[in-house]
């Protein structure tokens, strides 16, 4: 494979995998701050294997490179995919979604509510990142992380109230 | 702006790039095959190499950090404010953060003036508070070192914060049958300035209100912002005289520069520390613009540049801690003290406050311009300021491995101080050319001497666990790490120079919160956990013996089945402990619960519904022979003897 072809070919495979290969090392990461460290190494794995076996690297490239990532998880941190530790099963009030009273959106905001959500469990973010940028079901978010739907909704509502109630008008 | 696509824009701006992963990627398979094959003759001496760091505690022996017998942190005052302007500019603070923010909105407000406390009269017992019956404090750490919160009594009169109506309602327990006496109305701000709050003290006849006033960013062109980065925040502590119950007066305020982190009262004398971040455009020649102050009502001072204490440690140079002592009788600054840097956990005895910061080392190993090795590691900053009837000193900084939980893991004992942290690092190395990941998580205690070095330490403790609970008592120490299992240690801290483990209780689940109960006796909130999985499962109540502390024993537990959170668990404040009157209580899943101990275990002694699902703020009180549970709704009276309801209000 030629190197223009190998670029060619790497970069539309990396397009078609990357969004579910990154939701699925965020579910998995330890840390928030391991993602690009364990993206990083799962493609360029992807890229020597297929620098090596060409076009017909896999059948399925997809579930490849989720296997690559499961892979580099493991080897990141010398132990099997971590399982959250925390279940927290009780009832919780579902807040409906609400238009902001104000308009604006900027880099201000983004950043407080950053740093807002560092302090809290990783669990947590997580499960707000699955939610809000993957749009993943409260259902599929507690299969993957291996917990239960009730803490799942408890911990992300609980979040989206303490949100509103920092750093959202009345 | 739909929230959902503002919460979905904060996800997507903590997540990596995606031309930069990708681009990351190439170059590094490209480069590890170039190392392959240029390093095949050096394959030997590594391999050696790396077994021989395999027997190492760390990866880089060489390079990475270890627990310094002394762990000083060099600090030094300027003379002239430029000195802390041309300390900030060299570290690029001051443009860190800003943002040029075309659109802004306009907030409509009502400019609401300032309202006088007042309410309607409905009792006749306005007076000093001062209460001759036994009646339960706020759960403190340390006697004598009053913490602040939601709900408060003097015995004689129960003081609610409601934080979302901004008032405090004074009830007069009135021996069991509550009134309302009074309602404080806190004060509106100008300017579209808000004020929050959560948390109260009570002082003789003065009544002191936390919070934060946020204060927005206004354009040229008058735009106002209150949220993100422009807007200002600073700590005001709001002072009530309560001489007469049924009209208190506001005397004053006092406030000092950034977000309250956290407070203490010793006596009258009111403690506050708050984290300050510069948000304005800061000007050489005008230090208001990025040296904290503290004020007294209208009245502003800037904190002295002897005052101010930068460390030499230039990665610790951002935001300043500020830490002032302030009289309440008469509202007044007696001192203030600034440190340039942030802060976490703060614990403090009855001499000394003690504030802590997570801070972290890498060393890299860099090859051809790319780093091939490194390893991370956490440290904690712990900075020791002297209290003196108000009178703040800074007498001691120092650093040692690990992060805390929180303040229980500090305690001041004879002249020492006794740290549990729990140590995390990471990294990779290079391995036949490829990498080789390795992260290590232990537990440790260090006994620290008055100048902050190390006498004595237990390292290595718990591997890939973490510290869940830590309680000191005197020369005994007692914390619980957990995965699986929880070892429950037992410390013996009688030689400072010399700390040994007694002894390690593994049992299913965890402790989050650890109370001395009785002689003998340690009681634990926390969870029960499945022994194969470690997947924590619901509330459990733990009694254990500790009579002997080197065969510590779990006398007898409690499965609170169905409930998997309460606030006691995070939050000391939240639950009342007292063996001689039989009371455990706490608030879970809208019932605040009570609970007894005795021979036969724990028995549930009440359960009373909420009627909201309150998840915070809930807090119970014994006064005389009646049991309180405040909640946002009022106040439900219980008769200690049996623990039947005696009377409801509502407020």
């Amino acid at each position: 494979m030629t190197g223009q072809t190998l670029s060619e070919f790497f970069s539309k495979i990396y397009d078609d995998t990357y969004r579910p290969t990154l939701a699925y090392v965020t579910a998995h990461a330890g840390r928030f701050e391991d993602i690009p460290d364990i993206m990083q190494e799962t493609y360029a794995e992807l890229y020597r294997v297929i620098s090596k076996k060409g076009r017909d690297f896999a059948r399925e490239p997809a579930a490849f490179v989720k296997h690559i990532a499961k892979t580099r998880l493991s080897r990141f941190y010398k132990k099997h995919t971590p399982e959250l530790a925390i279940i927290e099963d009780a009832d919780f009030f579902e807040p409906a979604l609400t238009e902001l009273d104000d308009s604006l959106l900027n880099s201000a905001l983004i950043d407080e509510i950053n740093r807002f959500l560092e302090q809290k469990p990783l669990s947590t973010r997580k499960i707000f990142t699955l939610h809000f940028y993957f749009d993943m079901t409260l259902e599929e978010i507690a299969s993957e992380l291996g917990i239960s739907l009730s803490a799942v909704k408890n911990r992300l509502y609980r979040t989206i109230a303490e949100l509103r109630r920092l750093y959202m008008t009345d | 702006m739909n929230e959902k696509d503002l919460f979905r824009a904060v996800s997507a701006s903590a997540l990596p790039d995606r031309s930069e992963i990708k681009l990351a990627a190439v170059s590094s398979a490209s480069r590890h095959r170039r190392i392959r094959r240029r390093i095949p003759a050096l394959a030997m001496s590594c391999a050696i190499a790396i077994f021989i760091c395999a027997l190492a505690p760390s990866l880089i022996p060489a390079k990475a950090p270890s627990a310094p017998h002394s762990n000083a942190i060099s600090l030094y005052s300027p003379e002239q404010y430029g000195e802390v302007y041309e300390v900030l500019s060299a570290f690029s603070y001051l443009d860190k953060y800003y943002y040029f923010l075309d659109d802004v909105y306009i907030r409509e407000e009502a400019v609401s003036p300032d309202v006088a406390p007042s309410a309607p009269s409905t009792d006749t017992m306005g007076g000093t508070g001062a209460a001759d019956v036994d009646f339960s404090d706020t759960n403190l750490q340390v006697a004598g070192v009053q913490e602040a919160d939601i709900v408060k009594t003097d015995g004689r009169y129960i003081y609610a914060l409601k934080a979302g109506e901004g008032t405090v309602t004074i009830v007069a327990v009135n021996d069991g049958n509550p009134l309302v006496t009074s309602v404080i109305t806190l004060p509106q701000f100008e300017d579209h300035k808000r004020f929050t709050t959560d948390l109260m003290y009570i002082c003789g006849d003065r009544l002191i209100v936390l919070g934060d006033l946020a204060t927005p960013y206004v354009f040229d062109n008058g735009n106002a912002f209150l949220y993100g980065w422009r807007a200002t925040h600073d700590t005001m502590a709001i002072v009530y005289d309560l001489s007469d119950r049924s009209s208190p007066v506001l005397l004053d305020t006092l406030s000092q520069s950034g977000s309250l982190v956290d407070s203490r009262m010793i006596g009258n004398v009111l403690y506050l520390v708050s984290e300050y971040t510069v948000r304005t455009t800061p000007v050489k020649e005008d230090p208001t613009t990025y040296i904290p102050m503290t004020s007294v009502g209208d009245e502003c001072y800037t904190v002295a540049p002897g005052d101010i204490c930068i460390p030499q440690d230039p990665a610790r140079r951002s935001g300043y801690t500020v830490v002032s002592g302030y009289t309440v009788d008469e509202p007044a600054i007696v001192s203030t003290k600034s440190l340039l840097g942030r802060t976490g956990t703060v614990y403090c005895s009855e001499n000394n406050l003690y504030l802590t910061a997570q801070t972290s080392e890498s060393v890299e190993e860099i090859v051809d311009g790319a780093v091939t090795a490194y390893s991370h590691t956490y440290f904690s900053d712990i900075s020791r300021f002297s209290l003196d009837n108000g009178i703040v000193e800074l007498t001691a900084s120092a650093r040692i491995p690990g992060h805390l939980l929180n303040q229980f893991s500090l305690d001041e004992y004879d002249g020492y101080l006794r740290v549990v942290t729990t140590c995390y690092s990471y990294g990779r190395t290079v391995d036949n050319g490829g990498y080789v990941y390795n992260n290590e998580q232990t537990n440790s205690l260090y006994v620290l001497d008055s100048e902050l070095n190390t006498v004595g330490s237990i390292t290595g403790l718990a591997a890939d666990e973490r510290v869940y609970s830590v309680r000191f008592m005197g020369e005994l120490g007692y914390f619980v790490t957990f995965r699986q299992v929880d070892p429950l240690f037992a410390v013996d801290l009688s030689d400072p120079t010399s700390p040994m483990i007694l002894s390690a209780l593994k049992i299913p689940g965890f402790s989050e919160y650890l109370h001395p109960y009785a002689d003998g006796l340690l009681l634990g909130l926390g969870k029960n956990a499945d022994e194969r999985t470690g997947r924590s499962g619901c509330l459990k109540l733990s009694m254990f013996d500790v009579s002997d502390p080197t065969n510590v024993t779990e006398h007898s537990k409690l499965d609170i089945s169905d409930i998997y959170w309460a606030e006691a668990s995070s939050n000391h404040k939240a639950i009342v402990v007292n063996s001689e009157k039989n009371i455990i209580g706490f608030a879970a899943d809208g019932i605040y619960r009570i609970y007894g101990y005795g021979e036969d275990g724990f028995t549930e002694r009440a359960a009373l519904s909420l009627s909201k699902l309150d998840y915070y703020g809930v807090r119970g009180m014994y006064i005389g022979e009646y049991f309180y549970v405040v909640s946002i709704d009022g106040i439900i009276t219980l008769s200690l003897e049996d623990m039947s309801v005696v009377s409801t209000l509502s407020f």
